[in-house]
């Protein structure tokens, strides 16, 4: 695995204007996403994932701003981009991203074919020819069949899973070097679902380009991610390996999320629940935003922010528990032996 | 073994929508029974109809065929006025989006008493506000947020008045219209740990409508599996995950990501195509006890080889 | 210091308690839809402007034609058609009535029925509206019907109508109102039977009905809150439309009779002098816009103060 950092965020706050009052979602971010990797960023909602990568793109809404830090990618920090035009050489053609709803995410009014071909002429000043017949190859990469029939067909012709597929196909028209998948399978369908994640990772072999995979979904995280960084409250909490999160997770937060799988339920034993509401980002937030609805929060986690504590070189949490002061606590004990007790629900379906 | 009581029975059930020209037939043929004090899965992707089958038990979409028997009464035709009232009562629904199911205009009070009133079930104004209040303590509410707004509570708490809504009438057969697939992860264990309180509390039985197949794997323990309107397989929990026949369910289950990394690097999937299957064609099998698939004899043979 | 603070800071690391009621304590202060509404309201600065401006001409309509020194019955041949002054604000007419106290008569006349003819029709507008929208059956037949209303021009129908009731011996307001509510409501009822096409299949709709909830309590409860919006434009549209009505039908010679007092009137009066005196019909205009200006601002105001998304 290459270790080469293509985009860096460094000590990154984000805040909004609401009304008469100022949300900071994302409370001092530090991230480096390294070259040809794929990094999903968990979270409930609230917790900043979406925001933090649209500043990557310049697609942070009207009155939203970058108030602290720097993003840099190729040598430059982006995140003093100010202008359209600037971002317009990114978006689209460096980063690309793929949203959620495939429904408003396309144009209904033009041809599926010809989205493509604009982000193709708009970047790359292939002319209309080239430019069809690359839209083309790729309707056919992602999987949609007899690509130069369907070439000038419409988005409202199409299922939710072929829809999602074009939008890939648009995402990669220019051969982005990061693509941002913002829940892009949330909305459909498990079968269609495993199709989609399976198309990325093939892409992704074939084109070579960085993913940035936005979910909450834990499955789905497991399915994609090299590394895996949990976010709450405007902060990653934990970052690591995909392994390390989940057979080795330090913060009481990636605890609770793993805790509460209904894969780890059992039968007749209540479900592990975390209580209470994420806190509200309007107000300053004091100590370890996670302890009032942490059973297992410290005095100090009310008073004081905990800093990153290392765990191994890949594996990062931002908890107490980790200061040599601390008492020992271990995780959750429904958390141990958590690939076998998932190979026992599956049975027999894997031949 | 003394013999269940059935409190749900759908006998080859069908309902068609008519809009225009055009008929989409959103259930076709489908037959299953809920026993009491059980809960009773019914999963299946978007387009399978279990949502319309969940409304045509309570009688918010008509249905064109079949029955629908409750404790041995067909509810799904014309019955007198005191009649449905009384069967209204007794079966509830809790709703898929605690944004859209309550009514922003009123407060908590009103929304959680509306059974109340409509079934005359209080004797004094004092009655009925303790009533309230003891729902909202049940559901893990506190008595002061009587008189705030829906748009003032989390998705979770939401959830938790649309289930006092539901249950402060007393029924006996709740259907649970994906209860908990718009609230955040974390949240969703709350909510079902509740409804299980409930259920055992009141001796509840649940129709669970879900198109997550982990959450109906923990929380039913039968299980029902629909597809374009039909039902395709039906059995226990263990028996449905386990050892499910048919390939529709088998893709199902396949599909799903597992929160393991080290077995989702190894995955093999199987891709489902209908396309050879036409289930107008098949019967409804029961081929071991209390396991149903649906299939012509030859398929059933190959599936159970 | 830092080593105390070390200390001390080290004596943090037990756990700590937890409670779990602690935890639904809701953040937010309480909110009241209606209360949010009026504060909304009341920061408008058309709406305050607009209200107070109501209030001065009710208490003119009200108190004028008490206090005024002035006869308006008798005709007054020495101070016919005289120029607005210190004594007659509003000038005389050509019958030497005063026309400030001719015109606030006027005026109460004109809004008493005009408030008269709203009421009717806004209750007959919800009413029908409601059941039709909420009917699926009632839907076929009404829309049959309001195309056959909306057909025929409303002026037409009035006259027609004033016609009919005219010979049948009824005092003239009472036609009048009659005349302008027997359709009137229409167009209210069509706008509310549209809203509640678009909320009736909302969840929330879905979850009353299974709770056993009647036609009247839903459409009440869950349906009216939201088309309240729409009901108060049409109420504050509808009060100045009437008056203007009544203006064109005097025109006509339709409406009240002749030795009534109302702004129709007193405007089809000044037709017959107003190119010397232009003032005769300049003020009553000017109060018949100011009119329409207050209730249309006050509608709009509201109609804005309803929406909860402009609230905080």
């Amino acid at each position: 695995m290459a270790k080469e950092k293509i985009l860096s965020y460094q000590d990154i706050e984000v805040k909004f204007r609401v009304r008469d009052r100022e949300l900071t979602a994302i409370r001092r971010v530090s991230l480096d996403i390294y070259k040809g990797e794929t990094l999903a960023i968990v979270g409930e909602s609230g917790s900043g994932k979406s925001v933090l990568t649209k500043t990557m793109t310049g697609m942070l809404e009207e009155n939203g701003r970058v108030s602290n830090g720097s993003i840099i990618y190729e040598g430059v920090d982006i995140a003093k981009n100010k202008s359209h035009l600037e971002w317009r050489e990114i978006r689209g053609n460096k980063i690309a991203t793929i949203f959620q709803d495939p429904m408003t995410s396309l144009n209904p009014l033009r041809s599926i074919g010809s989205q493509i071909t604009e982000v193709i002429t708009l970047h790359r000043g292939l002319n209309r020819a080239e430019a069809k017949e690359e839209a083309i190859s790729l309707l056919a990469k992602v999987g949609i069949p007899e690509p130069e029939r369907r070439f000038k067909d419409y988005p409202w012709q199409y299922s939710g899973g072929m829809r999602q597929r074009v939008v890939i196909a648009v995402a990669l028209a220019c051969k982005p070097d990061i693509l941002i998948c913002d829940e892009p399978t949330t909305a459909l369908d498990v079968t269609i679902q495993a199709q989609i994640l399976d198309l990325i990772n093939e892409l992704k072999k074939e084109y070579g380009f960085t993913v940035v995979f936005i979910t909450h979904d834990l499955g789905v995280v497991a399915n994609v991610a090299d590394r895996v960084a949990v976010m709450y409250a405007g902060q990653i909490v934990e970052i690591g390996t995909a392994d390390e999160v989940f057979y080795d997770a330090r913060h009481p937060y990636t605890w609770a999320l793993l805790s509460s799988l209904p894969q780890l339920g059992v039968g007749d034993e209540e479900l592990f629940a975390i209580h209470g509401t994420p806190p509200s980002l309007f107000h300053k937030i004091e100590g370890d935003a996670f302890a009032p609805r942490n059973p297992l929060a410290m005095e100090i986690d009310f008073v004081e922010e905990p800093p990153l504590f290392k765990v191994t070189e890949t594996h990062y949490a931002k908890t107490w528990l980790l200061d040599e002061r601390a008492p020992k606590i271990d995780r959750p004990a429904i958390l141990n032996d958590l690939h076998n007790k998932v190979i026992a629900i599956r049975g027999e379906l894997d031949e | 073994m003394s013999k269940r009581e059935v409190v749900l029975q759908l006998n080859n059930l069908d309902v068609v929508f008519v809009h225009g020209k055009k008929r989409v037939k959103a259930v076709q043929n489908v037959t299953l029974h809920i026993y009491k004090g059980e809960t009773f899965g019914l999963v299946g992707e978007s387009g399978s109809g279990k949502t319309t089958v969940g409304r045509a038990i309570l009688g918010i979409t008509h249905t064109d065929g079949g029955d629908i028997i409750f404790k041995g009464q067909k509810i799904n035709q014309k019955l007198p006025k005191e009649e449905k009232r009384a069967l209204k009562k007794k079966i509830q629904m809790i709703f898929q989006d605690p944004a859209a199911s309550l009514n922003e205009r009123a407060n908590i009070d009103y929304i959680v008493s509306e059974g109340l009133y409509n079934f005359k079930l209080f004797e004094t104004e004092e009655d009925r506000s303790q009533k309230v209040v003891n729902a909202l303590d049940e559901v893990g509410l506190l008595q002061e947020h009587v008189t705030r707004y829906p748009h003032e509570f989390s998705g979770g708490q939401r959830q938790r008045i649309g289930i006092a809504r539901a249950l402060i009438v007393e029924p006996e057969l709740v259907v649970a219209d994906e209860p908990i697939s718009a609230l955040d992860v974390s949240i969703r264990a709350q909510v079902l740990n509740l409804m299980k309180k409930l259920q055992e509390e009141r001796d509840l039985t649940y129709l669970f409508i879900a198109h997550d197949l982990s959450i109906i794997r923990y929380i039913s323990d039968r299980v029902g599996v629909m597809h374009n309107g039909y039902i395709v397989e039906m059995g226990s929990s263990e028996v449905i995950y386990k050892n499910p026949v048919h390939p529709y369910t088998k893709s199902l289950l396949t599909a799903i990501p597992q929160p393991d990394p080290i077995s989702e690097r190894h995955r093999e999937r199987k891709h489902y195509h209908q396309g050879s299957i036409d289930y107008s064609k098949g019967e409804w099998v029961e081929i071991a006890p209390e396991h149903y698939v649906l299939g012509t004899k030859e398929e059933i043979a190959e599936w159970t080889k | 210091m830092d080593k105390e603070k070390k200390k001390n800071i080290d004596k943090l690391f037990v756990v700590a308690t937890f409670d779990k009621k602690e935890s639904e304590k809701l953040a937010v202060e309480p909110y009241s839809y209606w209360r949010s509404v009026y504060k909304a309201f009341k920061k408008k600065p058309s709406a305050i402007f607009a209200v107070s401006l109501l209030v001065l001409m009710i208490v003119f309509t009200v108190f004028v034609p008490i206090f005024s020194p002035y006869d308006i019955k008798s005709v007054y041949l020495d101070s016919r058609l005289q120029e607005p002054s210190l004594q007659h604000l509003f000038g005389t007419n050509a019958e030497g009535r005063d026309m400030f106290t001719l015109i606030w008569v006027g005026a109460r006349t004109s809004m008493v029925i005009a408030l008269i003819v709203t009421l009717i029709n806004t209750f007959l507008g919800v009413i029908i509206g409601g059941l039709w929208g909420y009917f699926k059956k009632l839907d076929i037949i009404m829309l049959e019907v309001y195309n056959f209303i909306i057909n025929i021009p409303a002026l037409l129908q009035y006259m027609i109508l004033l016609y009919v009731l005219g010979s049948l011996g009824s005092p003239p307001e009472f036609n009048l109102v009659i005349a302008m509510t027997i359709t009137g409501w229409s167009g209210l009822a069509r706008m509310i039977r549209n809203q509640i096409l678009v909320f009736n299949n909302r969840e929330y709709n879905i979850a009353s009905r299974a709770l056993g909830s009647s036609a009247g309590r839903i459409i009440v409860n869950n349906l009216l809150p939201y088309i309240l919006s729409v009901i108060i434009t049409t109420v504050s549209l509808s009060i100045s439309g009437v008056i203007r009505t009544e203006v064109s039908l005097a025109y006509f010679g339709l409406g009240l009779p002749v030795d009534s007092i109302s702004l129709g009137r007193i405007l089809r009066e000044s037709y017959n002098s107003w190119l010397a005196t232009p003032y005769i019909l300049i003020y009553p205009a000017i109060v018949v816009g100011m009119i329409t200006i207050v209730f249309y601002l006050i509608g709009l105001a509201l109609s804005d103060a309803l929406d909860p998304r402009t609230h905080r």
